[in-house]
């Protein structure tokens, strides 16, 4: 693996030295030379493990990837989470690159970011506990995350023209630069043009300037897209990407992010080598971190995973007010991420993160009189069972226990 | 910075005469069509070399752009113009939104009729006044009706009680009422007058920090026929477009006030912000409020001769819909003679 990545770094120090003598003409490889580089080139993960296996290991690198969603599903928050896992050092099977962040919304909040960067720099510090100091580890720190972030505000589309335009100098000084991100590509292509046609005009050349920043620079490019209704006759108003079917043809993957109830799906829509799948996916506080890789150099298998699923749940009570009147309230569990310690068959005793699944519960309360009162209760989880998987063991199971404090919740009985 | 695409025209960048004629001699001075244009269209126009467009692309892109080099976040993390928050004025409502209504593109406020929507405007505007420490703005609002007329007797109300509580906090005197500049609008050509020209004169000649529409979906949900849909959307987007264009300007936050509309199609969420896909695509963030059917009776208390309580209160939720910076999550609150207050687990 390490040596593959040292050939391509020699491979891409030799590509590089060609562009500087100006010969356009690619030379022909064969295809399954390529097929060899593409599969030892390492994607960016997610960290959202069912994401990661749709996409085939993470964001490819050289690659276009589009989110496209509703406002509020999260693409910002994607696109943040992509800036930080980018610098995910090689030995946790990152990149280890830079990041060009090109805001257009002005929606890039760094205290969000911020928030992000802590969270996965610490799950990344608490994986490599059982392992020696390393070098590489004590480098990716919350400061250094954010130092490599290279964020660029676009105003209108003549701005964004020019920042792509003087990228590739600017990864000629910093050529750690794996992935660019764009968020988002249609927001100045959707008002004030009245040309159609010279905007499909640009949106084709900068897509072709993407294709070739990431088939140059051997990095994964990034866009989200919002989406628009569409109206066909006969058939109910749907929702598809923006920017219209020829945009359409510019990212190599496409992946939808909408809702359904209070689950968030990701749907691949388009992919050279994967079928179109949907998986659940969910945007925390702390991060999203569900996957659990072990880092191990000289083995080629991962050792083992552990996989919980974590849920934002709503809990619905009815309440009996003394004048019989039947009120339902919605209120939120709040569901933290905590620590369990198992124990491997082939490896120490581990702590891996995880997060918490609580079960929606009926609370029936009764007030017993017209007066004002408080009543505590208790959320208690039961103990639960992790699955891990090992190569050379047996599933096994792994009892573990919950602990979740207990709760208040006020009630006020309806006054007449 | 204001964003200003100071030069226009290829003649005042630093190229050589050679490609400035031969640009001359096939009509493309403007540098935003310059821009606009692949390499290859260019060299195919003016017959230069690949490498003349090259240089050529790369200064017209300097030109346009304010700063060249990207800044790091670690670098927007330590400046001092990171984005600037404006205090609801509740200590709980604050901690929800982090801070405040944020200084950054457009903030909505959605809500049913009488759900506070206009209550929690004018508290932003008593806060906006506040010097920057306490949360504020240190400036004047300029508030846009656009349905109804301006509460003005709930402003002065509310102002009694603010005056109280601001004088304990700081020793500097403001007349909350004099920097709150109210406009009446009744339809899009008057509203977009007022946003291209007035606004822009107004923000130049006073210390106005706050910009609210109370509210949007008035002007776009009548006065547009189904057919003129395609219409409306664009409207929408070059308003949103301006309004967000002079809060990067000026570093202001832009309040915008929605009403709600019954969801046809999703059933598990009855009422959805109005105006659609197209506006939610233009606003930065989206806070949701909502009545519930309960009540709660505050107690009656009385300071320095103004009485606070005593009045029976719908129990309401502020959400957050979707924000760059925010998970999804809500408060419950009241309204009562002072503002708007969340509902802590100790009341």
């Amino acid at each position: 693996m390490e040596d593959s990545l040292e050939i391509l770094k020699l491979v891409s120090g030799v590509d590089q030295g060609e562009d500087k003598c100006r010969i356009s003409a690619p030379k022909a490889v064969l295809a399954l030379d390529m097929l060899y580089k593409e599969q030892s080139l390492p994607g960016i993960v997610t960290f959202s493990e069912k994401i990661d296996s749709m996409l085939g290991g993470g964001i490819p690198l050289c690659k276009i990837t589009e989110f496209c969603g509703a406002p509020g599903i999260g693409k910002t928050q994607m696109c943040m989470q992509l800036a930080v896992d980018a610098q995910i050092p090689e030995c946790f099977g990152g990149v280890a690159g830079e990041v060009i962040y090109i805001d257009t919304e002005g929606s890039f909040i760094v205290e969000r970011l911020e928030d992000i960067a802590v969270a996965t720099v610490q799950h990344c510090k608490e994986m490599a506990d059982m392992e020696e100091e390393n070098e590489e580890l004590s480098a990716f720190t919350t400061e250094n995350v954010l130092s490599h972030i290279h964020y660029y505000r676009c105003q209108d589309y003549i701005e964004l023209l020019a920042t792509i335009n003087l990228i590739p100098d600017f990864i000629k000084k910093r050529p750690k630069v794996k992935l660019i991100i764009v968020d988002s590509i249609a927001f100045h292509f959707r008002h004030d043009f009245d040309d159609l046609s010279l905007r499909t005009r640009i949106l084709t050349m900068m897509a072709q300037s993407f294709i070739r920043l990431a088939t140059e620079h051997k990095l994964a490019v990034v866009l989200t897209n919002q989406m628009t209704t569409r109206f066909a006759h006969g058939e109910e108003s749907r929702l598809v990407p923006a920017l219209g079917e020829s945009w359409g043809h510019a990212s190599t993957i496409r992946v939808i992010l909408y809702w359904e109830k209070e689950q968030r799906y990701a749907w691949l829509y388009k992919s050279p080598n994967k079928q179109e799948t949907t998986v659940p996916y969910q945007v925390t506080v702390r991060s999203k971190y569900v996957m659990y890789k072990s880092p191990n150099k000289q083995e080629t298998t991962v050792p083992y995973q552990v996989t919980v699923r974590s849920k934002y749940m709503y809990v619905m009570y009815t309440c009996k007010s003394p004048n019989n009147q039947e009120t339902t309230v919605l209120y939120h569990v709040i569901v933290m991420s905590k620590y369990v310690t198992c124990k491997s068959p082939n490896k120490q005793e581990t702590t891996v993160p995880y997060h918490v699944l609580v079960m929606s519960k009926y609370v029936m309360y009764k007030s017993p009189n017209k007066q004002k009162t408080t009543v505590p209760y208790q959320v208690t989880v039961m103990s639960k069972y992790v699955m891990y998987k090992s190569p050379n063991k047996q599933e096994t199971t792994v009892p573990y226990h919950v602990l979740v404090m207990s709760k208040f919740v006020m009630y006020k009985s309806p006054n007449k | 910075m204001p964003p200003t695409c100071g030069r226009q025209s290829v003649a005042d960048l630093d190229i050589s005469p050679k490609v400035l004629a031969a640009l001359q001699k096939s009509n493309l001075l403007d540098i935003k069509r310059v821009l606009s244009l692949s390499n290859s269209d260019i060299e195919h126009m003016t017959k230069l070399s690949k490498g003349d467009v090259t240089g050529l692309k790369r200064l017209a892109s300097e030109s346009v752009l304010n700063r060249v080099d990207p800044i790091s976040a670690l670098d927007l993390r330590k400046s001092d113009n990171n984005v600037q928050r404006l205090s609801t004025g509740c200590q709980e409502i604050n901690k929800l939104l982090r801070g405040g209504i944020l200084a950054r593109g457009i903030t909505e406020i959605s809500g049913v009729s009488a759900s506070g929507k206009t209550q929690l405007c004018l508290q932003l505007c008593l806060n906006a006044q506040l010097p920057l420490d306490l949360g504020g703005l240190s400036g004047g609002t300029a508030y846009i009706c656009t349905e109804d007329v301006f509460p003005n007797r709930r402003l002065i109300q509310m102002i009694q009680f603010f005056r109280r509580k601001s004088q304990k906090l700081s020793s500097k005197q403001i007349n909350f009422d004099d920097n709150i500049f109210i406009e009446h609008i009744s339809d899009l050509e008057e509203l977009n007058f007022c946003i291209h020209r007035k606004l822009p004169l107004l923000l130049g000649a006073h210390n106005v920090k706050l910009v609210i529409i109370d509210s949007i979906a008035a002007i776009f949900r009548c006065d547009y026929a189904v057919k003129e849909m395609l219409q409306r959307s664009k409207h929408m987007c070059t308003l949103a477009n301006k309004l967000r264009d002079i809060g990067d300007q000026y570093k202001i936050p832009i309040v915008c006030v929605n009403q709600v509309t019954d969801s046809l199609s999703k059933k598990e969420q009855s009422q959805v912000p109005a105006l659609g896909l197209t506006w939610a695509n233009q606003i930065t963030s989206r806070i949701m409020l909502s009545k519930t059917p309960q009540t709660i009776s505050l107690p009656l208390t009385t300071v320095d001769g103004l009485t606070v309580g005593g009045i029976e209160a719908t129990v309401r939720r502020l959400e957050v819909v979707f924000a760059p910076h925010l998970p999804k999550q809500g408060v419950y609150y009241v309204v009562d003679q002072e503002g708007i207050k969340a509902l802590t687990t100790k009341t």
